[in-house]
């Protein structure tokens, strides 16, 4: 029956055409452009006849892209689904779909019920406004009424945690405090359709875990929920079903914890592949990272690492000559992130260096499989992000004289420790 | 939850054709149309030493500049003419103008300067346009408040006319928009336009008759008797000399500015523009986030 389905999506499709976007040639067809928009507009050219009128296409310079490609599913009523795939894999075109950000070029979806969309918190906030301005404003762009702030603002306010400051402009609040009353105000939409992107990624700690209790909460309460995140524990912890997006198309569509593996599985095949040649990347491009090696040392082999002992990861980079600073990220087998390494601040982003090696002393994780995500900064943005940029074993070692095994059910980190006997402790 | 039923409550599908303009959703989304215009308002003079007062002495000084540059210098304002009735005539002018010129200016700039919520959430983007071009009126209120204190102190009485001042006031808001709409949605792939757009403006300004009759450029301009009269016939097309000469009739019974038939030729084209102007902005606007 269809009287379940709360969000139906066919043959869904987004072409992107990809290049130089004006260009002088342009601007006899931006002279002429209104002309044809109201049907006032002479015969096609033979510019416009070649590729069917579409204003986009007709550059030599510019090139189509699909971002998504017939992309069916449906979400049942009460159904908490996540979206997970790589950087460029769709995620954010589907998210901007649903959420009628940008037009389909391709399909049809079809939504039952009320729908509200959170890409970010605090859309719309100006920063000259209060708090109180900044709530009414922000709850009209998503879509509430006056009544319905009204009823609801002393809950936002509580759960931001801002009271004395209601009245102050939120260009005095710490970005903490920004993100909370951001959330706040998106947390108490109500909707039932409920599409989320990865806000939960902002914030503090004790906030995240707030956040992703109210987004239990509202699936709990039956309502549908869209989940698109790169966080696997929390698309664990709050979904039942899962989408994995890979190039563009739909890989697969099963149980959360299969997706999840296709997609852990998938990230660990492509870090076999030469990383030059991966196009699933973010980034402005003008430095890429050609190279990724995880070694005991210098002369070990690659993929392998030992509790407690040493550990050197090596970036080779590409491009331009900018001074560009790394950072990677260690996640564990089940897509947790665990530690970041970053040269920040390290004095080693001097233009010419065109290798960067990360050491060790003592590699603190448990033996098991881990992976790195690894990103280049230069020029105050980021170049490159690659995710899964190398994927490792770590063997069986020691730390202060333990012998560390194969059982990452206790957590993964070990340190080295001593125990004190009592008749140390009370001399 | 609401009831369940089997006729989806909405519908995503490609752009494709001319779609109509949905007034139903423009007035569920009213409340965001008053908060963005309020947003505009509040955070416009935030943190000057002077803050609203502002959008009261830019008028006054943009007339008493135009009073003393055309008025007196150069000799606009004529010999029987005291110095305090032509200000005020300036003044009826300058009004709508800046009216104009304030709402043409935000909503030319309106896409890209709302970059950061088309990109992140759904709105009809219709408000947009609307917002920038309503959160002008302030500065009209507080520009006719400086215009009653002139005419009182200089002694020019109102007509019975003032009745239709509102259609004036109504048509410099067309006016920004017919045009503006086209801007806003083209500079986002042209942004040549934004630049072009400004300089437009401050060119119509001086082809408005804001402080000196509409004879002056015609007697200055070097225009050969014959072809005088097409000119004529041109000026009075400028929707906004309609807005100015009609303002001024309606508010203060300056004969010259009585409305004819051109002007109601040039209330069509305008009209026909913003019409077509709002279609094409509907045309384009579901797809404008990918590339703003």
């Amino acid at each position: 029956m269809s009287n379940d389905i709360a969000i139906r999506v066919e043959g869904v499709g987004k072409k992107f055409t990809v290049g130089e976007l004006a260009t002088i040639g342009d601007l006899g067809r931006l002279i002429t452009a209104p002309l044809r928009a109201i049907g006032l507009g002479s015969a096609p050219t033979q510019d416009t006849a070649d590729n069917g009128g579409s204003i986009r296409d007709h550059h030599v310079k510019r090139h189509d892209y699909w971002a998504l490609k017939d992309i069916s599913f449906e979400v049942r009523r009460g159904e908490v689904l996540g979206i997970i795939g790589r950087n460029g894999a769709g995620k954010s075109t589907l998210l901007k779909i649903l959420s009628r950000i940008t037009a389909p070029t391709t399909g049809r979806i079809e939504m039952f019920g009320r729908v509200a969309s959170l890409l970010e918190v605090g859309t719309g906030f100006h920063p000259e406004l209060t708090g109180r301005e900044n709530i009414y404003l922000n709850g009209a762009i998503l879509g509430m009424n006056k009544t319905e702030v009204n009823t609801k603002f002393d809950a936002i306010v509580d759960f931001a945690g801002v009271q004395e400051f209601v009245d102050t402009p939120i260009k005095r609040y710490s970005s903490g405090m920004r993100v909370r009353l951001g959330f706040a105000v998106a947390a108490h939409l109500e909707p039932e359709i409920l599409i989320v992107d990865e806000v939960l990624a902002v914030g503090d700690v004790a906030f995240q875990r707030k956040c992703l209790g109210k987004m239990q909460e509202v699936a709990e309460s039956g309502r549908t929920v869209l989940f698109v995140s790169h966080n696997m524990g929390a698309v664990q912890q709050l979904c039942s079903r899962g989408i994995f997006l890979r190039n563009s198309m739909v890989h697969t569509d099963a149980a959360v914890s299969d997706a999840v593996a296709a997609y852990l599985g998938s990230i660990e095949q492509s870090a076999s592949e030469d990383i030059i040649d991966r196009g699933e990347r973010a980034g402005a491009g003008d430095i890429r990272i050609a190279a990724v090696s995880v070694r005991v040392d210098e002369d070990a082999p690659h993929g392998h690492l030992m509790t407690g002992q040493p550990a050197l990861f090596t970036f080779d980079l590409e491009g331009k000559d900018l001074s560009a600073d790394i950072v990677f990220t260690v996640y564990d087998h089940r897509g947790q992130p665990i530690c970041r390494f970053t040269s920040f601040e390290c004095g080693v982003g001097d233009a010419t260096a065109r290798r960067y090696t990360c050491a060790i002393d003592e590699w603190p994780l448990v033996p098991g499989r881990y992976r790195i995500n690894a990103a280049v900064f230069a020029g105050g943005e980021s170049q490159d992000h690659l995710e899964g940029a190398a994927v490792f074993d770590v063997e069986p070692g020691t730390v202060g004289g333990r012998s560390i095994g194969h059982d990452a059910n206790y957590g993964c980190v070990a340190v080295a420790h001593n125990w004190l006997t009592p008749s140390d402790a009370n001399p | 939850m609401s009831t369940p039923t089997n006729t989806p409550s909405m519908v995503i599908k490609p752009p494709g054709g001319w779609n109509p303009i949905d007034l139903v959703e423009l007035w569920r989304y009213r409340d965001m149309l008053w908060r963005m215009t309020l947003r505009d308002i509040k955070s416009r003079y935030k943190q000057s030493v002077l803050g609203p007062t502002w959008v009261i002495v830019i008028p006054i000084v943009q007339t008493l500049i135009f009073t003393l540059v055309f008025g007196l210098l150069l000799g606009a304002k004529p010999e029987e003419e005291n110095a305090s009735t032509y200000m005020v005539k300036t003044h009826c002018g300058m009004v709508v103008w800046l009216l104009f010129a304030r709402a043409f200016t935000q909503t030319c700039s309106c896409i890209i300067a709302n970059e950061a919520l088309i990109t992140k959430v759904y709105f009809p983007r219709l408000i947009a346009p609307l917002a920038s071009t309503f959160g002008s009126i302030l500065d009209l209120l507080l520009g006719l408040v400086v215009l009653v204190v002139l005419m009182l102190y200089a002694g020019v009485d109102t007509t019975a006319n003032i009745v239709y001042a509102p259609l004036f006031i109504l048509l410099a808001m067309v006016a920004a928009m017919s045009v503006g709409v086209w801007i806003a949605v083209l500079s986002v792939r042209y942004r040549d336009l934004r630049y072009a757009s400004q300089n437009f403006r401050q060119f119509l300004l001086y082809l408005t008759p804001v402080a000196y009759p509409a004879a002056v450029i015609l007697d200055n301009a070097g225009v050969s008797e014959s072809v005088r009269p097409t000119f004529e016939v041109l000026f009075q097309l400028n929707p906004m000399y309609v807005v100015v000469e009609g303002f001024r009739w309606s508010v203060i019974g300056h004969a010259d500015g009585a409305p004819t038939t051109l002007s109601a030729i040039s209330v069509a084209i305008t009209l026909a523009l913003l019409i077509a102007g709002l279609f094409y902005f509907r045309r384009v606007d579901s797809t404008v986030a990918d590339i703003v």
